[in-house]
């Protein structure tokens, strides 16, 4: 299942399930399913159908087992009962399948508030960076604000802290389950599914620190949130791919294009720390949360460095075979 | 004006103002002002009072100007009546006024700081006790944390599985009362709601013992990791409005362990203001209302920044202006 948030002819966040080129809503799929087949009582199916099949995506996440259950009974319900062509309603009223180009496509989870940043997590990031590899089984973390998420279409605007604006491409893994002390054996139970993400950094802010002989690299490290954190810097979408669509997150190729030139090539085959074990090593001791995003970690390869220089103008297109294509446009 | 989050007789989580050693409710007492003094239906006053004085800090934070006007409004009114020893209630029937032991104080923005943005080496103690090379100036280091960390006063800090040491540090908490974005340092202080006590809890084991040969300090990695765990940020018990602290470079805090002194200093040694912190975060980060900036850790080379603790001890972290953060360190 691909699934998504956008906001709708009247301007309502609904969540959503991709069915060929439409997009149909999930609570209104829901109401109609109850009532014609699970003889429901009108009245009460709307109530039932905000309840278990929110329109948030965040509430929908905090339902872990019982709500992908029925996000399961709700999209085969709905894949078989849409036609090409034909309009489907809710008892209710409301509209369930849209042509996708008829909603705006959001950030699949509008409601995120907890991003966990991967950083030095392929060789070729190792080696660009220059600096000494965390140990095997270790990487850095850092944490961006909500503010920085961005949705498919969004603009990315251009900082004053510096002009070297470079661009990433990564796994984001969207977490399903409350928990704690998880094993890498266990992991992947944790895992609803990911997105593309498109992690931007102002580099002057951390090669602009002035400091003395023998010192390179640590003052940088100072400024890394920061340089990571402006508003708008975290585009994330277009969908969520859920586990199903990628058996395998450990093969994945992802690529980010500028202005139509792939600029970034890897594959998550090359991850130092596979999604398994950073799971387990940022959970010993914080608890997460269903909804939470880790962004893996920028992918590249020796011919195809892991970061790309982006300038006002600039179309960036980051993609993930199985997950979409996330487009951003770059802005003064 | 101290504020705080507290949990009523009844469960409920309410605001409160400090009076001496009472807390009087803030809601309920709006809503005996309605009535008594500015003649309001008593039907009408309940919704009213809930909407300008909503029982929920971060949402009167968000009301900015508004909610702070309604904040001064309510507190001299509710100085001009209630009196030692009394209990007020409200029209429909609420208690206005507890003694402090009567209630639980919460962290004073239980609805979670929308962001919590922690600031470190911002005294000149650690470049002289610990080595540590200094950010340049006009800059510090700094690190989300997140405000599923955020714990208040008494709140147990769980030890870690995977830290070995762990330190605490008592800092200035700024709280964020207006959106805003590119502030300058001359207009930073308009933009803050008030100030809280932070005991910056870290795993300090997790930064250490990484390879003496690295080209990069490598433990800069962990940062983030070391501070993240659960239960590792308390922060309370009040906010000190800017009428107790109208000069946020002169406070001084202590944190002592287990009653012994171990941590003490006063903001005037900054490295980087608060104005000055602001202006620096705002640039390309817009800082909203009900975000928490800790100014990072305070000591002197007489009483270092980090005190080590282990479990069993009690940590209390001062703030004379703001007031008492005592938590226990647990198994």
């Amino acid at each position: 299942m691909k699934l998504g948030s956008f906001k709708n002819h009247s301007g309502n966040i609904r969540v959503g399930v991709k069915i060929g080129e439409q997009l149909a809503d999930l609570t209104a799929a829901f109401e109609k399913y109850l009532v014609e087949e699970g003889s429901v009582d009108r009245q009460f199916a709307e109530e039932a159908s905000n309840t278990r099949m929110p329109t948030s995506m965040l509430a929908l996440l905090r339902r872990e087992e019982e709500g992908w259950a029925d996000l399961n009974t709700v999209y085969s319900y709905i894949h078989n009962t849409m036609k090409k062509g034909e309009v489907l309603f809710s008892p209710s009223g409301d509209k369930i399948n849209y042509g996708l180009k008829e909603v705006k496509l959001l950030t699949p989870i509008p409601q995120m508030y907890r991003i966990f940043n991967i950083g030095l997590n392929c060789e070729a990031f190792v080696k660009m960076s220059g600096v000494a590899p965390p140990e095997a089984g270790y990487t850095c973390m850092f944490k961006k604000t909500p503010r920085c998420i961005m949705g498919p279409e969004d603009e990315i605007k251009y900082p004053v802290t510096g002009e070297d604006i470079e661009s990433e491409v990564e796994l984001g893994v969207i977490i399903g389950k409350k928990g704690k002390g998880i094993s890498q054996a266990d992991a992947l139970d944790y895992v609803f599914g990911y997105v593309v993400s498109h992690d931007l950094v102002v580099m002057d802010v951390l090669s602009k620190a002035h400091l003395g002989p023998g010192s390179e690299g640590l003052p940088a490290f100072y400024y890394v949130t920061l340089a990571k954190s402006p508003d708008t810097f975290q585009p994330v979408g277009p969908f969520i791919a859920t586990k199903d669509e990628l058996p395998d997150c450990q093969n994945v190729g992802v690529e980010l294009r500028i202005n139509g030139e792939p600029k970034i090539r890897g594959n998550t085959s090359e991850m130092r720390v596979p999604v398994r074990r950073l799971i387990e090593f940022l959970s010993a001791d914080m608890t997460f949360y269903p909804g939470d995003l880790i962004s893996s970690g920028g992918q590249g390869s020796a011919e195809y460095s892991p970061h790309a220089f982006v300038a006002p103008g600039d179309v960036v297109e980051a993609e993930i075979k199985n997950i979409g294509v996330l487009r951003n446009y770059v802005i003064a | 004006m101290k504020v705080a989050s507290f949990r009523n007789h009844a469960g409920e989580v309410h605001i409160g103002v400090k009076l001496d050693e009472q807390l009087a409710d803030l809601t309920a007492a709006l809503e005996k002002y309605l009535v008594e003094e500015a003649g309001t239906d008593p039907q009408c006053a309940i919704e009213v009072a809930g909407e300008r004085m909503p029982t929920s800090m971060l949402d009167l934070i968000k009301r900015e100007e508004e909610g702070q006007a309604d904040l001064q409004l309510t507190v001299s009114y509710i100085n001009k009546v209630a009196r030692q020893g009394k209990v007020l209630f409200s029209p429909s029937g609420d208690k206005i006024t507890y003694g402090l032991e009567e209630v639980t104080l919460l962290t004073p923005v239980p609805q979670m700081y929308s962001r919590v943005f922690n600031m470190e080496y911002n005294y000149p103690a650690y470049e002289k006790v610990y080595g540590v090379i200094p950010p340049d100036d006009g800059k510090t280091a700094m690190f989300m944390m997140d405000p599923e960390t955020v714990t208040g006063p008494r709140a147990d800090i769980r030890w870690p599985k995977t830290a070995t040491e762990v330190t605490s540090a008592v800092e200035l908490g700024v709280i964020v009362g207006k959106q805003g974005k590119r502030i300058p340092q001359d207009k930073a202080l308009d933009y803050v709601f008030g100030y809280t006590v932070v005991n910056d809890v870290t795993g300090i084991s997790i930064l250490k013992g990484m390879g003496p040969d690295r080209v990069c300090f490598p433990q800069a990695f962990y940062f983030t990791r070391a501070m993240i765990m659960d239960t590792f940020q308390p922060v309370g018990p009040f906010i000190a409005l800017k009428d107790e602290i109208p000069d946020p470079q002169d406070v001084a805090a202590e944190l002592r362990v287990n009653g012994k002194v171990v941590s003490k200093g006063n903001t005037r040694d900054m490295r980087c203001s608060v104005a000055r912190l602001i202006e620096f975060l705002s640039q390309d980060i817009t800082l909203e209302a009900g975000d928490l900036i800790s100014t990072g850790a305070i000591g002197t080379l007489e009483y270092l920044p980090e005190a080590p603790v282990k479990v069993g001890d009690v940590i209390e972290a001062e703030i004379g202006k703001i007031g008492l953060l005592r938590n226990s360190v647990v198994p």
